[in-house]
């Protein structure tokens, strides 16, 4: 047993919107409490959500329906149970996160005011401008201050200590001085984000690497529904920065090259508003078809009027000029399908428990599972906060409940080796060069419509990727701010995601949400209404199925 | 696109000062100072240390100063250096932090600033709504603040403002923008109790210099210390030498139709104040041998009156 220079009753480690309402629910449980980031907590991914969060806030709304249109969006691949509890309880967090100072957009009476979302049956979406996740940032840190959280920025998690199922707490790099240590703990959340760095021209943060992803499963807690992956309809071509969905909730058209909205081809009732699975791959048939415009659609708002974009969509606007060069008022945007948000992660029941004692999870790197094979707009934002209250609930009571676990004296010297092997090697291999590799091979071969020789191909060539990573060196030994290091592993754990993505879609053979094949074309809830779950063993990624928790609603046919 | 960046480089466990390193891209058009950093890390020198995350303006993270203005340098394009003449792009890092290693600083100082604001909702437990309700707010009520929101606390003000760079004790103007959101606030219950505080972090501070106004998000701080200032002084928050100046200096303007210096500091002693004025004498003939101080006579412009008319004009503006 190793002495650990730090620890606490609950460790939180990411500090988005999942990871600081989790560590204020437990810090106000009345437990010891502290968040590590790698990143200062404003800095987090959920800081770039735009477009809102849904809840049945409005009176004449209900959270059934609310429920109904989560699981329909889910291609009923969601727990039901999970999905009940997510849009029971959003009304009351959305009111709860008002009450702690969030300033939401209001109608005029002063209510909260909702604008319409793709695949919901009624305008439920709360906002701020297009502000949405930097203003709820915003308002959880503020908590997280009055609270006096302890947190670790800067902190770099690269490990997940678990003996004989129990978990013991985590390995840090510390970024400031290139220091490891172990941190101990009665009780750990995972609220590390999403993965969407895996594949090209992500909508996400360059940080987003799905460590946290990588590193539990590495620990042996199973992962769900990897193969699920969000391309969102609206991404900038330049450099897949996203244009929310709000601006076609406040009216924006879809037009070809031809100015047809072509929507209304593929979804009759809701057109542009569909489920984001369904206008991505219309879109990209049009493109196929010859009916693109650079590879792209564009998305017209000028109808909309500038007082009105202006007001409902400034920051849109303004990335538009600087990123595309074309001013929504005055010209239709370039827009394509562009890897958005990991539907998968984490395997974990409805208090946030992974099947490793002691160690939770929540937000965008968990699957508990809300969103099943497609998500809805407005839904992962209200995921973090309401199941990152219940994880740091259930991680508190746990850690009342037990003492700490010892620390095996193994931990600490692999980690060190693993940073040392990275330094020593005399490998010719470039972290860069084998992460845009990456990404290329799974953008080509796990794109928005797959088929098998395709996606076995894409196995080998992640593979292949993952022998060069043993031949990586990296030219920075210095022990400050040491980011050569943090992005070699950081490459390391995306490669064991893409590992898992591409298993889990090979295996997966009919199409559901967002995993559309062209070799397997329907749903088949005869044989694949099962959650994937791949366990890490020692001859690699091992895959089984689980079943879906289902309820009121029965699987029907999706049409929108 | 051909570019050079000239970096700052420093590793503090290889070097004892900074120095500078040259590096040659040939990027697309379109491509932002981030791009050419990330390119640099990418394909020349992994060691370059700076900050990034969302490479959309939104998170904050990479400010740094590029010939010699503080920018968000995801959002500002490698073009629009060359189109302001330089060909080359000096890269270092922001001002009045220390420098940890190349372009990241130690940002601790900002975020004490930030915390001293107390920011979050102080509301009044009596008039918090039940938890299946709702604060009415109407749209023109959070207009104030709408600004202030928007505010993602890249440091780029406080690199380039010329008071923090002096004074380490002043909030600077994010902290400031971050207390206006709270102070006009309607749910907020400590509105007298921040603002009393704000005059000791640095309120009266400000010395207008404006270079705030390049903020990347249209936040405005300035707009909101002057607001702040104002609602102060409304809210009686005037025994303070911030609020008595500026109330001094509107009163002889009014007056005079310009400043009367001497007399603004003789009021703002007391003119009661014996041992203040006598205090203050030396310092003044001395300024008056240097011919820095004006003679108490020829004190009015020509035409008071006409300032008089600009001052009831903005007056009754002001009350509509
Ligand atoms: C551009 C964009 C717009 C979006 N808009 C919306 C929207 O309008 N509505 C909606 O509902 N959803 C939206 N989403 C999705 C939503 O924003 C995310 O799913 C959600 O914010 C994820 O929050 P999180 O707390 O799980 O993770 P994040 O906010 O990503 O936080 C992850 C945290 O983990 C930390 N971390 C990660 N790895 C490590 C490590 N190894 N060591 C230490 N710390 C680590 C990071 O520092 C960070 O603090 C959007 C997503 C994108 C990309
Ligand atoms: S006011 Fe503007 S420049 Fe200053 S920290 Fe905020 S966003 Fe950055």
């Amino acid at each position: 047993m190793v002495d650990a220079a730090i620890q606490h009753d609950v460790l939180v480690v990411g500090a988005g919107l999942a990871g600081m309402r989790a560590a204020v629910a437990a810090r106000e449980a009345g437990v010891d409490t502290a968040i590590i980031s790698k990143v200062h907590p404003m800095r987090s991914h959920s800081g770039a959500a735009q477009g809102g969060i849904n809840a049945a806030v409005a009176k004449d709304d209900s959270w059934e329906n609310h429920w109904f249109d989560t699981v329909k969006g889910s291609d009923y691949l969601a727990d039901q149970d999970a999905a009940e509890i997510l849009t029971r309880l959003a009304p009351d967090n959305i009111r709860e996160l008002e009450h702690q100072g969030c300033l939401f957009s209001r109608w005029q009476d002063g209510r909260i005011a909702t604008r319409p979302f793709g695949g919901a049956g009624f305008p439920r979406t709360c906002f701020v401008a297009d502000i949405t996740g930097h203003v709820i940032l915003q308002t959880v840190y503020e908590q997280v201050l009055k609270n006096g959280v302890t947190v670790y920025e800067e902190f770099f998690v690269v490990s997940l200590i678990v003996e004989d199922n129990v978990c013991r707490g985590v390995i840090t790099l510390d970024m400031s001085t290139g220091k490891l240590s172990a941190v101990r703990a009665k009780a750990v959340v995972f609220a590390t984000g999403g993965s969407g760095r895996v594949f090209y021209k992500s909508t996400n943060s360059l940080i987003s690497t799905g460590d946290g992803v990588a590193i539990a499963y590495r620990a042996g807690a199973p992962v769900e529904d990897m193969e699920f992956i969000q391309f969102h309809p609206t991404t900038l071509a330049s450099n897949g920065v996203l244009i929310t969905e709000g601006a076609r909730g406040e009216g924006a058209y879809l037009l070809n090259s031809e100015g047809d909205r072509f929507m209304f081809k593929y979804a009759p009732t809701k057109g542009e508003l569909a489920s984001r699975d369904v206008v991505s791959r219309a879109e990209w048939t049009e493109i196929l078809e010859g009916r693109g415009v650079n590879g792209c659609v564009l998305l017209d708002l000028r109808h909309l009027c500038e007082a009105r974009i202006q007001e409902r969509l400034p920051q849109i606007r303004e990335l538009a000029i600087d990123f595309a060069g074309c001013d929504p008022v005055n010209a239709p945007v370039p827009i394509k399908p562009g890897a958005h948000y990991t539907m998968g992660g984490i395997r974990v029941d409805k208090t946030c428990a992974s099947t490793v004692q002691g160690f939770f999870a929540a937000g965008e790197c968990s699957a508990v599972s809300v969103h099943g094979a497609n998500r809805l707009g407005g839904n992962s934002i209200l995921e973090t906060v309401v199941f990152g209250k219940i994880a740091g609930v259930s991680a508190a009571q746990y850690a009342r409940e037990h003492d700490y676990a010892s620390f095996p004296s193994s931990a600490l010297p692999d980690q060190e080796s693993r940073r040392n092997a990275l330094f020593q090697t005399t490998g010719k291999e470039k972290v860069a060069v084998l992460r845009d590799a990456m990404q290329a091979v799974m953008n080509e071969h796990f794109h928005i419509f797959r088929n098998e020789a395709q996606m076995a191909a894409g196995v080998n060539k992640v593979r292949q990727l993952r022998e060069r990573f043993a031949n990586v060196a990296i030219n920075d030994h210095s022990m400050v701010f040491n980011t050569a290091l943090t992005e070699a592993f950081e490459l390391d754990a995306m490669l064991d995601l893409a590992e898992i993505i591409a298993l889990g879609a090979l295996a997966r053979k009919e199409s559901r949400g967002a995993h559309a094949r062209i070799d397997y074309k329907d749903r088949d809830d005869a044989n694949w209404l099962k959650h994937t779950v791949i366990t890490r063993s020692p001859e690699g990624p091992k895959l089984s199925y689980a079943p879906v928790t289902m309820g009121k609603f029965q699987p029907m046919e999706r049409v929108y | 696109m051909k570019s050079t960046f000239l970096i700052q480089r420093y590793v503090p466990e290889q070097d004892s000062a900074p120095h500078v390193e040259r590096y040659e891209l040939d990027l697309w058009d379109e491509a932002t100072i981030l791009d050419g950093l990330l390119a640099i890390k990418d394909s020349q020198d992994d060691s370059l240390a700076f900050r990034r995350a969302c490479r959309h303006a939104i998170c904050g993270s990479c400010s740094m100063v590029v010939n010699g203005y503080t920018k968000l340098v995801c959002k500002t394009a490698i073009a629009s250096e060359v189109k302001r003449g330089r060909s080359e792009l000096k890269i270092t890092p922001m001002r009045s932090m220390k420098v940890l290693k190349d372009l990241i600083v130690d940002m601790s100082p900002f975020w004490k600033h930030f915390r001293d604001v107390e920011p979050w909702l102080q509301p009044d437990p009596a008039k918090v709504p039940p938890p299946n309700e709702e604060y009415r707010v109407t749209p023109q009520q959070l207009a104030p603040s709408r600004k202030d929101l928007n505010c993602i606390l890249c440091a780029v003000c406080f690199s380039d403002c010329g008071v923090t760079e002096v004074d380490s004790h002043f909030a600077g103007p994010p902290a400031l923008a971050k207390a206006h959101r709270f102070v006009t606030d309607p749910r907020d219950s400590k509105r007298k109790e921040r603002l009393e505080k704000l005059v000791d972090l640095g309120l009266w501070d400000c010395a207008h210099a404006y270079n705030c106004m390049e903020c990347p998000k249209h936040v405005d701080p300035a707009h909101a210390i002057a607001d702040l200032r104002r609602i102060s002084i409304e809210a009686g928050i005037t025994n303070n030498i911030g609020a008595k100046h500026s109330q001094q200096f509107t009163k002889s303007v009014g007056r005079n139709g310009r400043l009367d210096e001497t007399r603004l500091v003789m009021e703002l002693t007391g003119i009661t104040n014996v041992t203040g004025q006598i205090r203050n004498a030396p310092q003044g003939v001395r300024m008056l041998l240097k011919g820095k101080l004006p003679l108490p006579m020829h004190q009015k412009v020509d035409n008071p009156k006409e300032v008089r008319r600009i001052f009831e004009t903005v007056g009754t503006k002001d009350e509509q």
